[in-house]
Formats: C-alpha cells, structure tokens, sequence
C-alpha cells in the first residue's frame, strides 16, 4: 500500500511538472500584453519596455520558466501583477472559499441523491420511480445559472427569507449550495438507483435476507455500502465538470471562490496568478483522484492491490 | 483494514468534509444606523491612486484620499487640500495649503507631503500624462508650495483635480513601500477598516476629518460582477446604493416604490471609429457616407432604451458646450451619394470590431449600426474581442471600424482630444497625424492665462474638424445610472465617475 502511495505520488508530481509547462508556454503565447494592461492609457513603447523589465517579461522564455521553477520548488508562486499580493495567498483565500461551497454542495448532492437513489431502486417501475426519474432528468437539465438567478429572485428578492449575495453567515450559503448541489444531484440520484439495483440482484442479498436481517439493514448497509464504490469512482471523475459549474454559481452569486478569482486573472493577464491556479487545480485533481482511489480502497477490500 | 479502523477513516473524512463547509465567524453585515452599503461591479485593485488600474478603483478613491483642488458636480473648480493658488509666470502655481489636516495615521499634512506626492505622480507611469509635465516642486514653507511645470500648461490646474492625484501620506508610503497598495493612508472623509479581496471593502467615518462631517458611521462596499445580481440585492433590500443599473431594468425599479433611480450626467463619449490609416477609409467621402447612414436616434432609443443621452459632440457637453450642429445628420440619401462620389456605388465590406461587455450594450450597439450600414450597401463584419486582446489590436492598427469610449477625467476637452487625436496621443486608435489638430491642441494647452471660455472655442474648431471629416463618430453621451433604496437621501451620482457622499445619509 505504501508503495502504491509513493507511485501515486511520483505520478502527481510529473504531472504537476508538465502542468507547470503547459501554463507557461500557454500564457507565453496567449494574446494581451500585461504590461499594456497594467499601463493603460500610458503604455507608450518605453513605458511598456520598462514595465516588461520590472515585471521579468523581458527574459528570454526558458530563464523566465527557470526562474518560475526554482521559485515553485520554494513553494512561492510570485506576487500578482495587478496588486503585488502573493499568489499563494490569493489562492488559497479563494481555494477556502470554494472549498465551503463546493464541499457543502457536495455533501448536499450525495446524502440527498443516495437517498433518493436508494428509494427509487427499492420501489423500482412504481410510480415514486418513475415520478422521479422525470424530475431527475428536469434537473440535469436546467442550467445552474438560470436556477441560481430564479432562486435569488424568488428567496432573496420576492420573500426575502435570504441574502442573495456575497459570504457572511450560513445563511449566506443556503442558496448558492442548493444551486450548485443541483449540477451533482442528478447524476448521484441515477449512478445510486443503477448500482443499488445491480447490487440487490446478488446473491449475497438474498443470503442476508435469508439470514433474516431487516430490509432497512439490508438496503442501508450491504446495498449501500456496495453502490458507494461505483458512485464514488463517477463523482471522482466528474469533479472537473463540477468545478466549472462552481465557476458559475460564484458568478451569479459573487462568492468570492477560486473561480472568479481565475476569470478576473485571465481577463486581466495576472500571470502569476493564472499559472498559480492552474498547477493549483491540477494538484486538486490529483489529491481528488488519490483520495478517491483510497476510499473505494476502504469501501472494497477487492480493489487494494496486495 | 479492521473495521474500527475503517470506521475511524470515514468518520476522520466526514469531520474533515464538514469543518470545510462550516463558515468561519464572520460578521453578518447588515444595514445599521449610519451605514451605506453600495453595489460595484468589480473589487478595488489597488489602493495606491498613483498607480491605479481600473475606472473602478477611481470610483472609490475620494473617499479615503483628496487632491488639492477638485471638480463639483458642475464641473466648477473649487479649493481641496489647498484653499487658494495662484499663477506664478506662465510655468508655475503656488499653492496655499489648508493647515491642521491630518493623514489617517496622524501624520501631518503640509507642503512637504505634497512635493513627495507630485514626484512620485510624475515618475509614475499611469499618471505620467497628467503629472508628468511637472519640472520640480519648491516647499516655500510649511504650507505654500510651487510647482513648476517644464513647459507652459493651460491644462495643468485641470490635471490636478484627477482622482490619481489623492495624496497619500509619506509617512506610509516610507513605512510600506510597495504595501501601500493595500493600505491606504489619506486625509479623506473615509478610511480603510477592512478589505476582504473581492468580497467587502468596509470603510469608517474619518472622526478628524477637516472638512464636512460625514453623516454615514461606515460604507461598505461589494463587488458584484453579475449586473442581475446587483440589481437583486438592491431589490431584496441588502444594498443601499448599485452602479451602472442596465437601462431595460430602469422602469422596473422607477415603478418599485421603495427604490429610486439616480441618473446624472457623465464625462464620458462612446464613439464609432475609423481608422483613418486604412487603405480605404482614408477616403473622407466614404467616412462621411457612414456617418450619414447612423440613425443614432434610433440606436438610442431602441438599444440603450432612452436611457443615454444624445451627444453634441466628440467632447461631452459637460466638458464642452456645443449646439452640436456640427454632428453629421442621419441622411441615408445623402449617405448613398457620398458612397457612390467615393467609389463605392456598389457597396463595399469592412470589419467592424467590438468589445464585449465593456462599454452599455457595445455588442447590440454594434449589430445595429451593422443593419444600418447594410442598408446604404456597406456590409460589415462583426469581430468581437475579449478587452485585452482588443487594446492590443488597436494599439497595432489592424482595424477599419471599431467601437471605443473615453472619459476626460480632468474636466477639460484637451484630456481626452489630445489622448485619442493628437499625432502623440496616448491612444492613437484613429491613427490621425494631422498637422492642423497637433497645433490647435497645442495652442490650447499654451494659452495660460487665457479665460477658459476662449480655450473652449479653439476646443470647438478642433472638434468641428474631426467630425466634418467623420474620423469618430459620437453613439452616445454616457448617462451615469445608479439605482438606490429610498431610505438613502442626498446621493447622487457625480459627473467624474467616483463616489461623492457627501451630504448622504441612510433613514
């Protein structure tokens, strides 16, 4: 097992290497000059010569990536263009930030959706099942960002029961996490009902029922725990998709998250900051993928390697 | 894996999962007495005026730094720091300052943190146009200071008023360097309590504050990028004050009675340009065929909902008072005539670029002109740009139409005139390198002395110059629209695009 870690992690560190490339080279050629960005109405030749000299632009590609590398091994990803803060603070205020919605919505989407899920397999083709699968393809359906300004303009503007905006209390995260729970919500619900169904059809369900056992430790124990596996490898695999419609809930919702952090950089060419945030989420896919290779590890003995 | 130790596993992971999503104690900011909360559309970058980065952060800088001289709401000169000046030749003013203000960090204010300020402005590259015509700064005494000028500046006063120029205490900037970028330390009405990036900017009454009381205990600012958003909030009751209200809301929110809707006038022009060093839009009669076949009225009325104003001309008419007569007029036959008299009776295609979200509707803006065009034969295609890319692109030359807009933050034409037409011009899009306009606007920046009505009517002929000869075309005249709660009283929005509260109070 400890030897699989260490793979798992010789494997993350390659790829955050090459990540750090592609970031590079992409911010390299991608059109828009910082220093014209950062001039404005002032960037005369000169003053832009300067600026590119101040901000290390001027060197040639691989003494910058040099630089940038030697730094990153110290764990320090630069100052941001715009206001000299450190890059690391900057993401991880935004990675904390994230953390709590997306966590939160997370947590939302699967104890609800393996709920749901469960239900609709036990009582698979009745009506409940049927009702709901409706639902559930109305869900996956409608866009997040759509939801999100409906939600606002029904909880914050007509009844005024919530903020509409910004992080404060926990109130505050009611509705953005409801919104954001709904991109996950619909795929949990189906991959739970799908393997719940696969997982009755066994054999050693029939021998716990033989035994005696209640259908509520039945359903709730041997199913579940045996769903949870293939459940768990699917929202692994799409935590990427999540994380881009995270992106657009913090939009609507002005949660000062990661996302809109990357987007503001982007538009304003914060390189330091976009290449920081790219080795950032490439880091968390890895950590994500660990972590869900781990806990399938613990769920199933079947899938540890000896 | 035992089964106690699987159980440990996952419950360690839950705890862990809920200990993420469990917000921090963080203080629920809600309307108190005394407390304006107001809607932005994008954080504050940097709190160092001098180096300013975006028409936001300007927005908030009066409030916590100040300039020896400002515009009111007219437009009109009136004293800041300084309570008096006077001209000293034709290269210098010599400032009285006011005495007994403080910075916020108790530091005094007086003749020598004002020639520190003016250097660093000078050297600064984004205030290099304004104050870059500053030669040295003598300190007279505690509280007289002369600036000189390298050369003779009818615009140097104006400059002054530009909200870059707040002066931040020396003190600070020796204490923090760079860092004054996020502490900033001024002599306004306001100063910093809190700023979390991209969530709250917190501000309190300065209690030493010299001039009038503030009525409002803290403002509190949060950026919200999403105009629907912004607009909820305002609706929902959790903002006091928003900016930039999308004109197809207004008479929604004017029939809301618990809101109000602030609209004032703006510093600002959009424009249809032509880049005059294209091949084939050096031909005069064919810009003048385009400009004849734009129905800005209609544009006006259909697109930004009657809710911007007509422009007189190039320079805002609170800038420059014009009877805009010298605007070319909608005349689709006309138009046809002068295409045919050009060469081009059976049409001809241009690009038309457009950036996205940067000016009021620049992109419905742009499909509208694009109709209208179409109907004279000229066929433009659109290309819409993310907004640095787009400068980059200008800067280079590449375009035949394009839209931009530009403010004349100091109040005077020459501001904005030189930056966009003069042959060195910070902006040179249009590419004009015309002998005749350098020397108009040169003249005018030497006329010291001179009574401002005689500058404005060589400001005039400059003007008339480039729309005879349809190098910009003016779409709009940028109204301000603010959107307010009807508890705030006394708000309104200032003509230089930042935030003036004085004299606001919350109910």
């Amino acid at each position: 097992m400890a030897s699989r870690f260490a793979e798992s992690l010789v494997q993350g560190l390659v790829f955050t290497l090459v990540l750090s490339l592609i970031a590079f080279l992409t911010m390299a050629v991608a059109p828009g000059d910082p220093a014209e960005m950062l001039l404005g109405q002032d960037a005369t030749p000169e003053g832009v010569r300067a600026m590119r000299a101040e901000l290390g632009l001027d060197l040639p590609l691989w003494k910058q990536y040099a630089a940038f590398l030697l730094r990153l091994a110290q764990g320090d990803l630069g100052r941001s263009y715009e206001n000299r803060r450190p890059v690391t603070n900057i993401l991880i205020e935004g990675l904390v930030s994230s953390s709590q919605l997306a966590g939160g919505a997370l947590l939302v989407a699967v104890v609800v959706g393996v709920s749901i899920g469960l239900v609709s397999a036990y009582f698979r083709n009745s009506w409940f099942d049927l009702t709901l699968r409706i639902v559930v393809l109305m869900a996956i359906s409608v866009p997040v960002f759509w939801l999100g300004l409906m939600a606002i303009y029904l909880f914050a503007v007509q009844l005024r029961w919530l903020p509409s905006f910004g992080r404060g209390g926990a109130e505050h995260l009611i509705l953005p996490v409801l919104c954001l729970s709904s991109a996950a919500l619909g795929i949990v619900i189906r991959i739970t009902r799908s393997e719940a169904l696969e997982v009755m059809k066994r054999e050693f369900i029939t021998a716990a029922r033989a035994k005696g056992l209640s259908e509520i430790v039945v359903v709730c124990k041997h199913v579940l725990k045996n769903a949870l596996v293939g459940l768990i490898t699917v929202v692994g695999l799409q935590f990427g998709l999540f994380m881009s419609y995270a992106v657009v809930v913090e939009t609507i919702f002005a949660w000062p998250g990661l996302g809109t952090t990357l987007i503001k950089a982007v538009f304003s060419r914060d390189f330091p900051v976009i290449r920081g945030g790219i080795i950032l989420t490439g880091a968390a896919f890895v950590i994500i993928s660990v972590a869900t290779d781990r806990l399938c590890a613990v769920l199933d003995p079947r899938t540890r390697t000896a | 894996m035992t089964n106690v130790r699987r159980g440990r596993v996952i419950a360690l992971s839950v705890a862990f999962a809920v200990a993420c999503i469990l917000p921090g104690a963080r203080d629920r900011v809600e309307a108190a007495s005394g407390e304006l909360r107001i809607g932005l559309t994008q954080d504050v970058s940097t709190w160092d005026p001098h180096n300013y980065l975006s028409a936001v952060d300007n927005y908030v800088y009066p409030l916590v730094y100040e300039r020896l001289v400002h515009l009111d709401r007219d437009l009109k000169m009136v004293p800041g720091l300084a309570s008096e000046w006077e001209a000293v030749g034709d290269r210098a003013l010599r400032f009285k300052l006011r005495t007994g203000i403080r910075f916020h960090d108790g530091s005094p204010f007086d003749a020598q943190a004002v020639k520190t300020n003016f250097e660093r402005l000078a050297a600064a590259p984004r205030a290099r146009a304004y104050y870059g015509a500053v030669d040295r700064v003598e300190v007279n005494d505690p509280y007289t200071v002369t600036v000189f000028t390298k050369q003779p500046s009818a615009t140097f006063l104006a400059n002054l008023t530009w909200v870059v120029g707040g002066i931040i205490s020396p003190t600070a900037l020796q204490q923090y360097g760079k860092d004054i970028a996020q502490k900033p330390v001024g002599t306004g009405p306001y100063r910093l309590k809190e700023h979390v990036q991209r969530d709250r900017i917190v501000l309190e009454s300065n209690p030493h504050y010299w001039g009038r009381p503030s009525r409002l205990a803290r403002v509190t600012i949060r950026p919200i990028a999403e105009e629907a958003t912004r607009t909820a909030a305002l609706e929902g009751g959790n903002l006091d004050v928003i900016m930039d209200v999308s004109p197809h809301r207004i008479q929604e929110l004017e029939r809301n009675p618990n809101l109000r809707i602030a609209a004032g006038r703006s510093v600002r022009n959009v424009y249809l340009g032509f880049q005059i060093g294209d091949e084939t839009l050096k031909n005069v009669k064919l810009r003048q065929a385009i400009a004849h076949a734009i129905d800005r009225d209609a544009i006006l009325r259909h697109v930004l909902e009657g809710r911007q104003t007509t422009p007189v001309g190039i320079v805002p008419s609170i800038v420059l008072e014009s009877r805009g007569d010298a605007l070319l007029k909608y005349d689709p036959d006309r138009a046809r005539g002068l295409l045919a008299e050009a060469g081009y009776s059976r049409g001809l295609d241009l690009a038309f670029w457009t950036p996205s979200g940067r000016y009021l509707k620049d992109r419905e803006i742009a499909e509208a002109l694009q109709a209208q065009l179409a109907r004279i034969g000229v066929r433009v295609q659109i290309k819409v740009w993310e907004w640095a890319p787009y400068m980059a692109a200008l800067r280079r030359r590449e375009q035949q139409l394009f839209i931009f807009g530009f403010n004349y933050p100091s109040g005077d034409p020459d501001a904005g005139l030189r930056n966009l037409f003069h042959s060195k011009g910070g902006f040179p899009f249009f590419n004009v390198n015309d002998r005749h306009v350098d020397e108009l606007l040169d003249k005018g920046q030497g006329l010291v002395g001179v009574p401002r009505a005689e500058r404005m009517k060589l400001y005039e002929e400059v003007q008339r110059l480039l729309l005879s000869s349809a190098i910009a075309v003016p779409m709009y005249e940028k109204r301000n629209l603010f959107g307010t709660s009807a508890k705030v009283k006394g708000f309104a929005p200032h003509p230089l695009e930042y935030l003036d509260l004085t004299g606001v109070s919350v109910e």
